[in-house]
């Protein structure tokens, strides 16, 4: 996988992925009463082919969420809870992009003639 | 004014320092249950995880539940991968989207070549789920502080707590791609503070006993000398 400044730059890719963050969401136990630290992350995927035509936009949220009893002997809970609760759900969208996207019935099917065409 | 306001200060700071050196440790009465579906052995070159259950929504097992097992193994016969190692060498596969839930889901994981290569590099033979929690389940009582003359700190009252904490284990076979038992460690223990002058506090470890109880028993399972 290659960075490209974008998607009319990749002239030598066989696609371009463009995830942007459309929104982004925190709760902290003080406000839900509940145990957890929570982060949602509102994805759009954009997959491009390589003349630049977009193939899919597909929504993707990733959440995360850390539990403030693991940070009770800690003064600053928030601060901690908050970044690990940011961390699991960052892995989640790369957890996503990596074994669920390609799944997903537009990527599948622009993968499956990408293959024949080489 | 001040000096006998630093002096009230200094003299609870000692008396919670006595009370924490005064600090004795409460009942704890755990129960383990273990159920066994296989034969289990460990190769020197093998390595065991434990890893914690984050996919339920909700409840979640405590962190330090899980690093207390994962310690308290590490120190016996059994080599220990830590669980952040492990979700690091194997990413993407066991993030809380992505982790099997059953071993019938296993087989689609281990199909990956780079899933197997990692797997081997590592030399995980075991993974070890935690799952279950740590309640407060009952309190009463109370208790009052104050100054008394010549600035001395007194403490009138008593204080009790219930925790109880709940465990299971299912052990994985991941060579062999098949769960080999479960163990299940529950505990609970009465923690109270009685105070003349000095609060005096017993306290029960609950989560400690359950750790250590689950940790004893998961090694003589793994080891296949129980």
């Amino acid at each position: 996988m290659t960075e490209v400044p974008s998607p009319e730059a990749a002239q030598s890719v066989d696609g371009v992925l463009v995830p942007s963050i459309v929104d982004f969401q925190i709760s902290i136990p003080q406000q839900t009463r509940s145990d957890f630290y929570e982060v949602w992350i509102k994805y759009s995927i954009r997959l491009y082919d390589a003349g630049g035509a977009l193939v899919v936009e597909w929504p993707l949220t990733a959440y995360g969420k850390a539990s403030q009893g693991d940070y009770s002997v800690l003064k600053d809970k928030d601060r901690p809870g908050m970044h690990d609760a940011t961390m699991v759900a960052l892995r989640d969208a790369g957890a996503f992009l990596s074994l669920r996207f390609a799944e997903v019935p537009e990527v599948k099917k622009w993968l499956a003639e990408h293959a024949a065409s080489n | 004014m001040a000096g006998r306001a630093r002096g009230e200060q200094l003299s609870i700071r000692l008396l919670a320092i006595l009370s924490s050196l005064l600090a004795l440790a409460g009942c704890v009465t755990t129960t383990i249950q273990e159920v066994r579906q296989a034969h289990t052995g460990i190769a020197a070159n093998d390595s065991v995880v434990i890893l914690g259950r984050h996919q339920k929504g909700g409840e979640t097992v405590e962190a330090g539940f899980v690093q207390c097992v994962s310690g308290h193994l590490n120190g016996g016969k059994l080599a220990i991968v830590s669980e952040k190692d492990f979700v690091d060498a194997l990413f993407p596969w066991f993030e809380p989207r992505t982790a099997p839930m059953e071993t019938s889901d296993l087989p689609a994981i281990i199909r990956h070549p780079m899933f197997a290569d990692k797997l081997k590099s590592i030399g995980v033979r075991y993974i070890v789920w935690v799952d279950g929690s740590t309640r407060r389940t009952d309190s009463s009582g109370s208790m009052s502080c104050t100054i008394a003359t010549a600035g001395i700190p007194a403490c009138f009252g008593f204080l009790s707590w219930e925790n109880n904490s709940s465990y299971e284990a299912q052990i994985w076979d991941i060579r062999e791609g098949t769960q080999v038992g479960k163990v299940s460690s529950d505990a609970v223990g009465t923690s109270f503070v009685p105070a003349v002058i000095a609060p005096v506090p017993f306290i029960a470890r609950v989560q400690s006993g359950a750790c250590s109880s689950l940790a004893d028993e998961l090694q003589k399972f793994i080891s296949g000398e129980s």
